[in-house]
This record gives structure tokens, C-alpha cells and sequence, in this order.
């Protein structure tokens, strides 16, 4: 019952943290699939409790539980020197730059053309001229590595934009979330439900609803 | 359904998953003088203080062991004369996976004065015991554990008051 295990178990010599010359790895492809480790696992646990194993989890169990914080799940982007941020539900996802095929007599307008993302065609936004923040400001220099497209919809319709970098799927509590400032461009705060803090800088929570329904404008 | 299977003894007994609140390590318990056998004591859980029912020890009639796979599964529990809800941790040893039934569950055997085994279920190779958490609780542990006073009682004028 109570197995002396060694730390140097098969695993670690010829498994998969080892050589990878166990026969077995042939059937079970990773030592996690392996009898062998599942029973060293469950002998690791018939072992006696080490000391201040029960004082410690006593005192965890005993703290009351945190009240529930409302959190809203976004994805942060820049576009230009603006921060802002979109309900996750709606992102659809991020693809890399590729051409935007132009429409004719759309040319110049807040239509940039169509865009092929995985084999679907989508319609491709100037988000940038709709909310009148230039993309490529500050210095000229700055590369366009970052740059991404942006899918943002439903299922029925989906837009693209482009936007000069994506951070990622970010939360923050609902509660943070404070009037939108004066200095946000015009445009911009239109479709803003408010800023919220987001380390050393503020983002702008976008109305999706409020976004969606500007998008279909363009498009009509 | 899903289980969360312990042992006893070296025999495999589940609970039903749907049922447990969460399963913890095993804490320090506060022993309760004068308390019925298969109650292990008091402890705080999340600010609430809860009962702990020693399995090992209500069902072969040992103390759960000190390993690090015993743990407390906590429960929550229906009364069955107020139809309030409480919990109670039930300690167990080898409490390390939660299985699913993978063939069907048959009668094993009624056992007079333990109602809670009931019917049994392979997982893999071996004969699991199916728990009910209602029937675990014997009778005589109920009231003690669910704070339900005798039938015919205000609840408020039996309690004790506490001392200060």
C-alpha cells in the first residue's frame, strides 16, 4: 500500500521527461497517459499529511468568501494613440493584415473594400476615418507589425476594421467604470459607454450595440 | 451520473457529484463532547460553522486515516422535517477522482440499518457502492446535525442559549 516512490521515476529517466526510450511510449504517446505515473500519483497522496498541512488549509477554509464582483469581458485594441475596448461577445476574431480588395465608386469612402478571412468574404471598415482618429499618427516611424484586422459581429453579419494593434481578451469590474473625459474625440465618445482603468492608462468601453449600429450605416 | 468516488477499507464507494458543494483537504475538526459516534467535529467553513461526519468511522467502524487523500466532500443537505438545507463535510479517505458511471447500476444488496449503501455501479474493474447523502445520515444523527429540534417544538425555545 504504502510504496516507496521514488522521485526518480521511470518518467524522468527513460520517459517523456527522460531519453524517451520506453516501449510504452509507442502505445501511450506521454507518460501522463501512463499506468505507470497514474499509480505513482495516487501513492503520492496515501502518504501521511506533512506539518501545518491541516493548520494551513484551516485557515483558508474559515476566510468567508469573496463577494461576487461584476466583471465585463472585453478585448483591448489600439487604433492609433486610443486605447478602447469591445465586449468579447461580439469579437469574432484577429487576423493578420492581407489585401482589401477595393469596390468601385466606394473608393474614399469609410468602405475599404472586401477582405478574404478564411475563405469568407467580409465587408472591411475604415473604423479609423468613421471615428476620425488617424491610424498612423505620431511618429512616421512606427512599424506596422502590430497591425491586425479586426472581425467583430454575429453570425448574420460581421465587420472588419483595421486597427494598429491588439492587446487581448481583458476583464475589469464593472464598478470601474467611470464617464467618458471630455478629451476623447467627439466621434468617439458617441459610441462610448465610459473609460475604465487598465494599468497606467484608460481605455474606452465601446458600445458594441452603439458601434454595430454606426458599421451598418456605412455599409448601407 | 457523475461520482466522486472515496474508499473505506480498501471498497470503493461514490457520491453523486451534482450534490457536493466542493471537496476540501482535510482540516483541523473541533471535537464536540458528547457528541454521537460518526460525527468527527467542527470546523469554519467559508465564515459558516459545519459538522463533519466521519465516513471511515460511521462505515467500518475505524477513524479516517491522516493521508493526503483524505479530504472533506461538503454536502449540502435537506432536512427532512423543515426542508431546510445545511451543510455537512463528510471525511473520507482516497478521495482523488471523480468517475463516471460507465455501465449500469444495479441492486445490490438492502442491508437492514444502513440504508445509505445503495446500488452499485462499475467504474472500470471495480464494484463502486453507490451513496445516498440523505439515507447516510442515521436517523438517530439528524436532528443533531440539521439543528432540527424534537416534533411538536419551537426550534427557538430549545435551543440553548449561549453563554457568554
Amino acid at each position: 500500500m504504502r510504496d516507496f516512490i521514488s522521485l526518480e521515476g521511470c518518467w524522468r529517466l527513460i520517459g517523456a521527461g527522460g531519453d524517451r526510450s520506453c516501449p510504452e511510449l509507442l502505445r501511450v504517446v506521454h507518460c501522463r497517459n501512463c499506468e505507470v505515473l497514474t499509480r505513482a500519483a495516487e501513492a503520492f497522496l496515501e502518504r501521511p499529511s506533512p506539518a501545518g498541512y491541516a493548520e494551513f488549509f484551516t485557515r483558508i477554509v474559515a476566510e468567508p468568501p469573496r463577494p461576487a464582483v461584476e466583471e465585463v469581458s472585453v478585448v483591448l485594441f489600439r487604433l492609433g494613440q486610443e486605447w478602447m475596448a469591445i465586449d468579447t461577445a461580439v469579437f469574432c476574431e484577429v487576423a493578420d493584415l492581407r489585401p482589401v480588395h477595393r469596390i468601385a465608386h466606394r473608393v474614399g469612402t469609410l468602405v475599404s473594400g472586401l477582405v478574404n478571412i478564411r475563405g469568407q468574404l467580409h465587408l472591411c471598415v475604415a473604423l479609423d476615418r468613421l471615428l476620425e482618429i488617424p491610424l498612423h499618427a505620431g511618429p512616421a516611424a512606427e512599424s506596422r507589425k502590430r497591425e491586425r484586422l479586426a472581425v467583430i459581429g454575429t453570425r448574420a453579419e460581421t465587420w472588419v476594421f483595421a486597427v494598429s494593434e491588439v492587446h487581448g481578451v481583458h476583464r475589469f469590474a464593472a464598478s470601474s467604470l467611470e464617464a467618458a473625459p471630455a478629451t476623447l474625440p467627439a466621434s468617439l465618445s458617441a459610441i462610448t459607454r465610459g473609460v475604465f482603468p487598465w494599468g497606467e492608462r484608460r481605455a474606452a468601453y465601446l458600445n458594441a450595440a452603439e458601434l454595430q449600429l454606426a458599421l451598418r450605416k456605412v455599409a448601407g | 451520473m457523475l461520482r466522486i468516488v472515496f474508499r473505506v477499507k480498501d471498497e470503493s464507494y461514490g457520491v453523486p457529484a451534482g450534490r457536493v458543494v466542493e471537496v476540501i483537504p482535510r482540516v483541523l475538526l473541533r471535537p464536540v463532547a458528547a457528541s454521537p459516534p460518526g460525527v468527527a467535529g467542527l470546523f469554519v467553513y467559508r465564515g459558516t460553522v459545519t459538522p463533519v461526519v466521519d465516513l471511515s468511522l460511521l462505515i467500518a467502524g475505524e477513524p479516517c486515516p491522516d493521508r493526503l487523500s483524505s479530504r472533506i466532500i461538503v454536502l449540502a443537505l435537506r432536512s427532512r422535517a423543515t426542508n431546510g438545507r445545511r451543510l455537512v463535510g463528510l471525511l473520507a479517505e482516497g478521495v482523488t477522482a471523480v468517475t463516471m458511471e460507465s455501465g449500469d447500476v444495479q441492486a445490490s444488496l438492502l442491508i437492514p440499518g444502513a440504508p445509505y449503501l445503495g446500488d452499485v455501479a462499475r467504474m472500470g474493474d471495480r464494484l463502486v457502492q453507490l451513496i445516498e447523502p440523505e439515507a447516510l445520515i442515521p436517523d438517530e444523527l439528524y436532528p443533531v446535525l440539521l439543528l432540527e429540534s424534537p416534533a411538536g417544538e419551537d426550534p427557538e425555545s430549545t435551543r440553548r442559549p449561549v453563554s457568554s
